[in-house]
């Protein structure tokens, strides 16, 4: 089977999964107690006018019926009006989810540009002053919760420095590159030295395989040794991180948005829940895992040129 | 002690709802020094005890031509016309800093917590659309930076009928929407109409009074009652009673008033990106003179306060402002940075416990007095609220009109406490659960000193933390034995806050289901009886039934505080709540 035909294979595959989530994400969601016309008309609300809410909103309706008509509009590719802003969601959700994907590329952006150099040399240099410097550093940044970190690079490098813009994202593609490093840094600093660390293991694997022995004796330079024969097989593990890693970002940059006062969709859907704006969370839900899935597709995909023995 | 509470009270002071004897009481019972006493005293002169209420109500108010002095109480006339004529205008007598200082032009970025939802005057439901949209839109009369009293707005004048029954109200000439057009008697005919009529409104009970509005021709408005109704003019204040452009509603559809305004107010809504920001603009054809200083007024949501002041600190924004956005841990703090300024203003935040008395045994009026005995108010003030609060005596908020001041709060006393426990059908103590709002640590400091507080009553509290919708659909449905809550006035008349305490109709009073039908009888007294004196006789004595039948569980008024830069001149937070933005200009 060829990777276009393997593509589009598990894209079909997505069907029956998303399937799955509608259902998981519709009936979750209504299974927690809490009105919907309760929480956006306000609690002085009048009966007549909840009622008139709940009959417009289709709640009046078996959760059946509710949940078909839900699907019927999910196939028109119509996401449903918030009932908390009174505008389509994707009006909303889109906007937002610019700002959490120009994080979250970001911040893999990053996460590479720390990890690559720094799991080489702590394996090369394995044991040496460096390595374990690297190694204990990895250990503190690991620990520390992302909120705290946030915080601090907020009051070091924004408010007492001033070098970095406290919140906002900008405008503009540099805008948006000097407002969001900080998040961004923020949240690499989480993954990387999970990272590094497999990426260390991998190398210091790999450099014992036989042929990597046999590539050296057969007089190559180290340097082509280890991007051809060391560094690419020490990837694919390396990659498989990255990419769950990516996945779990998706939904999960929520603390950070909210500490850099980000208007990302991971706040958005965690203040939707308390609004019991049911539009919003299906529409985000399942645009974050069709997401998830094909980051998870992706990664599959580049292990095939990483390993020419991966066979779909 | 706490320099920040002198200063509120400082403010109580000069506004006339504290006498100086009740302030030399309150502030020595605060542990306040003499000499820090002495000084606030010096600085808002007076010569004598007694003289002080009437002064200081008086040196506030233009609208009502008497006041009647009576012991720490505010008051107001509110049937004599206003004598606006005299004294130069109105709208100078307004606000005591009313006078523009700053510099015109330049823009505000203030960040809230949460956004608005719905600024619709008439169907929304909240203080955070509400404190918004009262500088978008104006009302026939306005209320005084004090609290206390009633001035002219869209109407510059207005007189009352003999039998208290038509209210004639001279329109103001020249005023003009933030589109360009006319105000027109029309507009206000429509606007009052549809606040009383349309079903969808939590707000229209204010208004069931209201027979008829006519517009005999271009600068009057007359409305008839179809029963005299003292709170009249208090609820033609309200902000359900703003007035909306009829032509752009008809032109956008009433529906769309949610997310879009056309008002004379001194700023217009520009762009709303919901959830985000909302920007509003200076309304170019505003009638006040020079007023809005400001061209440009920004409101970004940044949920979490942290971030919230970490932007204002680094210069992002140039305040935070909201109910409670401020915490009070953070004010010290937030005081010794030389870069902003902490602002506390009168309210008429009142925070209480409501009781459910449907919920054995809290229904045992023996109960809801012991632990109304067993709450130390001073502890949870000092503790939890580091100071910034006021202990409340009534379900009325300290200082608002017609609060009795004299009162006497439940004292913290055990042993009252296990005398009226032992007098009552759970002698032994009971188990009783306190639903708390999650994620909001006051509320859980609250319950939990509550809950030691009580414990040496054998009362057994557990503390459930719940998600907010969660919270308020079991206050609607009943389903709760203690909550607690809070409340701030929409108008200066009792009237409001005796509807949902007193009244059943709107709320089965706080859902605390406790009814007296005294209490009941009074508050329909109160409503149509129009001698200031009488009804003041009235309100204290509802006090005094609530006070005693003890369905809430007293505990504090605060002051609102808002954070700002120092930058930012002229910004005043009404003590009905909205932000007044008219005189707010930056500096550099």
């Amino acid at each position: 089977m060829g990777r276009g035909q393997y593509i589009l294979r598990r894209l079909v595959q997505m069907i029956p999964v998303l399937f799955g989530i509608t259902i998981i994400v519709f009936f979750l969601i209504r299974a927690i107690p809490g009105d919907p016309a309760v929480a956006m008309l306000g609690e002085r609300a009048t009966e007549p006018a909840i009622e008139r809410l709940r009959h417009s909103m289709g709640l009046d309706k078996p959760i059946y019926v509710q949940y078909a008509y839900f699907m019927r509009d999910l196939t028109r590719l119509d996401l449903g009006k918030s009932t908390r802003y009174d505008v389509p969601v994707t009006e909303i959700l889109f906007t937002r989810l610019k700002v959490s994907l120009f994080v979250v590329a970001y911040t893999v952006v990053l996460t590479i540009l720390i990890s690559l150099p720094l799991g080489i040399l702590a394996a090369l240099k394995k044991d040496s002053l460096f390595d374990n410097i690297v190694r204990s550093a990895l250990m503190v940044t690991l620990v520390m919760p992302s909120f705290w970190v946030g915080i601090m690079f907020i009051i070091v490098f924004s408010v007492k420095l001033g070098i970095f813009p406290v919140s906002g994202y900008g405008t503009g593609f540099l805008g948006h590159l000097r407002h969001l490093f900080l998040p961004s840094l923020t949240i690499s600093l989480a993954i990387a030295p999970i990272l590094i660390r497999a990426l260390r293991n991998s190398i210091l694997e790999v450099l014992t395989q036989d042929y990597v022995k046999s590539a050296r004796a057969k007089g190559l330079a180290e340097r082509q040794v280890m991007t051809t024969h060391v560094l690419r097989n020490a990837l694919i593990p390396t990659i498989t991180l990255l990419g769950i890693s990516i996945g779990g970002l998706m939904g999960g940059t929520v603390i950070t948005e909210k500490v850099f006062g980000l208007p990302g969709a991971g706040a958005l859907l965690v203040d939707s829940i308390t609004a019991r704006d049911y539009a919003m969370l299906q529409a985000g839900t399942i645009i974050f895992a069709c997401m998830v899935i094909l980051v998870n597709l992706a990664t599959d995909i580049i292990y095939s040129f990483l390993d020419p023995r991966v066979r779909f | 002690m706490n320099q920040l509470w002198l200063q509120t009270l400082q403010a109580h002071l000069e506004a006339g709802h504290l006498s100086r004897r009740d302030f030399i009481k309150r502030a020595t019972a605060l542990g306040l020094s003499a000499p820090a006493i002495a000084a606030v005293l010096a600085a808002c002169g007076g010569d004598d005890d007694n003289g002080a209420d009437s002064t200081a109500t008086n040196a506030s108010s233009s609208g009502a031509a008497e006041s009647s002095p009576t012991s720490g109480g505010v008051t107001i006339n509110q049937n004599v016309t206003p004598t606006t004529s005299a004294g130069g205008s109105p709208v100078a007598e307004s606000s005591p800093t009313s006078a523009p200082t700053g510099a015109a032009g330049g823009a505000v970025t203030f960040s809230r917590q949460v956004d608005s939802e719905n600024l619709d005057p008439v169907t929304q439901d909240g203080n955070i659309n509400i404190w918004i949209f009262m500088s978008i839109y104006d009302q026939l009369i306005r209320v005084d930076q004090q609290g206390i009293d009633l001035l002219p707005g869209l109407a510059t004048d207005w007189s009352v009928s003999e039998d208290n029954l038509t209210y004639t109200f001279t329109i103001r000439q020249g005023v003009k929407y933030s589109d360009g057009s006319d105000l027109t008697t029309e507009d206000i005919k429509w606007s009052i109409e549809r606040a009383r009529d349309t079903e969808d409104s939590p707000w229209t009970f204010t208004l069931t009074q209201v027979a008829n509005v006519e517009t005999p021709d271009d600068s009057t408005v007359v409305v008839t009652l179809n029963q005299p109704w003292a709170p009249f003019l208090s609820d033609i204040s309200m902000f359900n009673a703003s007035i909306v452009s009829k032509a752009f509603a008809d032109s956008v559809g009433v529906e769309s008033l949610v997310d879009q305004c056309m008002g004379t107010g001194p700023f217009a809504l520009k762009e709303w990106k919901k959830a985000e920001s909302m920007t509003l603009v200076k309304n170019e054809h505003y009638w006040e003179e020079g007023m809005p200083l400001l061209d440009q007024l920004t409101l970004t949501v940044v949920p979490d306060v942290n971030s919230q002041i970490l932007q204002l600190q680094g210069g992002e924004v140039d305040g935070v402002i909201g109910q409670g956005d401020v915490p009070f841990n953070r004010i010290a703090d937030l005081d010794k940075d030389p870069n902003l300024q902490v602002i506390r203003s009168l309210s008429t935040y009142n925070n209480f416990m409501v009781l459910q008395t449907q919920h054995e045994p809290l229904g045992d009026v023996n109960v809801r007095q012991a632990l109304n005995y067993a709450t130390d108010k001073k502890a949870i003030i000092d503790t939890i609220l580091f100071g910034v609060a006021e202990e409340s005596n009534s379900f009325m908020p300290n200082g608002s009109l017609f609060w009795n001041p004299d009162q006497e709060a439940y004292p913290f006393d055990l042993d009252k406490a296990k005398e009226a426990l032992a007098k009552s059908t759970a002698a032994d103590g009971f188990d009783v659960e306190i639903q708390i709002r999650s994620g909001n640590d006051q509320q859980a400091a609250i319950a939990t000193a509550v809950k030691d507080m009580w414990s040496k009553l054998n009362v057994n509290v557990t503390i459930t933390p719940l998600e907010a919708t969660v919270q308020r659909q079991n206050y609607r449905d009943e389903k709760f034995a203690v909550q607690i809550t809070g409340w701030t006035n929409d108008i200066i008349d009792p009237d409001e806050i005796v509807s949902y305490a007193i009244l059943p109709e709107s709320t089965n009073n706080y859902h605390t289901g406790w009814q007296d039908a005294h209490a009941i009888e009074l508050a329909n007294q109160g409503r149509t009886e129009h001698d200031p004196d009488k009804r003041r006789q009235i309100y204290y004595e509802i006090q005094q039934i609530h006070r005693d039948a003890a369905p809430w569980v007293y505990l504090y008024v605060v002051p609102y505080v808002d954070a700002l830069s120092s930058k930012v001149q002229g910004f005043f937070h009404h003590p009905m709540g909205q932000y007044d933005f008219r005189n707010v200009s930056i500096n550099g």
